[in-house]
């Protein structure tokens, strides 16, 4: 299916002198997994909340599943699944009481338990809120989102300040929405989470869009699949280092020395000769896959993480 | 089958205040608790004496004896 289910031109949000979003352009296909992807502040949650409908923009339009918020809030709303960033739910409900609750402001949409299945919180039916881990807390907040039955899921770093495993269960949760064919709109600040989840992926910085496409057509505009990061003492000549072959790129950051490069087995021989000629000791060398991360930095030439 | 929202958060919101035994204890143990006390401390007294006076002029046996009436009822 190649229907649009979120679209938006041209969006501007201001806080007083700060540019929050800055003529923002978006569409998401229905059924498809979408990322927005950058550092904290980038305007990420800025965008999600104009979006989800909770913020006017200053300038520019969406259009969502075909409706406008101006003239089509009331059964948008009905149609939406939202979770925010941070959710306060009643302490003292208990798991069932809460979805519950949430399923009664929804004309349509499934039934409780089965949400609670979706979200794998059956054992703690009977548990109050203020009883959960961090990653049952969030699961929960994802079951009031998923209880009216969204077409589209908007969810705003769902996984921020989860352990791995919590992350995992998070992750696993989407995947079922999405494989009942939902589409969802995620911001996130974990390369991980973006490559793993998303089918397409915006990079978002200073609210702007500065890249826009599947995981791996992102990390393949780097023309490069892999990363070198050396520690040596004395630093290297970046300009030799730049000239190795099959080394595509050469940035030195905090003392650390990134290459871009092609293939590992041919740049690594070449880089090991070129210090031992400089007579340059090598402290540290690691290699790993490139990754969003590494795109992110190639393109701003700062790290998703510093703000 | 589904609730209307307004029972659902009345239903949630009843819940979440039996749940809650200080508020339990404020709303319905502190009222009775202060209203014995203050009975117990204020209880058993009689009523002052009142002075009344009728002023002199025109009339003022006819109001004197009236008063002394209503005084002499009352007892």
């Amino acid at each position: 299916m190649s229907t649009i289910a979120i679209e938006c031109r041209g969006l501007t949000k201001r806080y007083g002198d700060v540019v929050a979003v800055d003529g923002l352009d978006l569409s998401v296909r229905t059924g498809e997994c979408f990322g927005l992807l950058g550092p904290n502040g980038a305007g990420k949650t800025t965008t999600v909340e104009i979006l989800e409908g909770i913020s006017e923009p200053d300038s520019g339009g969406v259009v969502i599943l075909g409706e406008s918020w101006t003239n089509g809030a009331a059964s948008l709303r009905e149609r939406i699944g939202i979770q925010l960033q941070e959710t306060q739910l009643a302490e003292k409900l208990t798991v069932l009481e809460t979805i519950t609750l949430f399923r009664s402001f929804y004309r349509r949409g499934l039934e409780p338990r089965d949400v609670m299945r979706i979200v794998r919180l059956e054992e703690k039916e009977k548990a109050w809120v203020r009883k959960l881990s961090g990653g049952q807390k969030q699961r929960l907040s994802l079951a009031a989102a998923l209880v009216g039955d969204p077409e589209i899921l908007f969810l705003d770093e769902p996984t921020t300040g989860l352990d791995p495993q919590a992350r995992r269960q998070v992750w696993d949760v989407i995947a079922e929405v999405r494989s009942r064919g939902g589409t969802v709109l995620l911001t996130t600040h974990y390369m991980e989470e973006a490559e793993r989840l998303c089918e397409r992926v915006a990079i978002v910085d200073r609210g702007k869009v500065i890249a826009l496409d599947t995981p791996a057509g992102l990390i393949a505009g780097l023309g490069a699949e892999h990363v070198l990061e050396i520690e040596t003492d004395p630093a290297p000549d970046l300009a030799r280092l730049q000239g190795l072959t099959g080394v595509r790129h050469a940035r030195i950051d905090g003392g650390i020395v990134s290459l871009t490069v092609g293939e590992v087995h041919v740049a690594v021989p070449a880089l090991l000769d070129e210090l031992a000629a400089a007579s340059i000791g090598l402290k540290r060398l690691t290699t790993h896959h490139a990754t969003l991360e590494d795109v992110f930095v190639a393109m701003t030439g700062r790290h998703l993480r510093e703000s | 089958m589904r609730a209307h929202p307004l029972v659902e958060l009345t239903r949630v919101k009843f819940l979440e205040f039996i749940r809650e035994p200080e508020a339990l204890f404020w709303v319905l143990v502190f009222p009775v608790l202060l209203s014995l006390a203050l009975g117990i401390a204020f209880r058993a007294r009689t009523p002052q004496a009142l002075a009344v006076a009728v002023q002199d002029g025109a009339g003022a046996q006819a109001a004197a004896f009236a008063v002394a009436l209503k005084l002499f009822r009352w007892k």
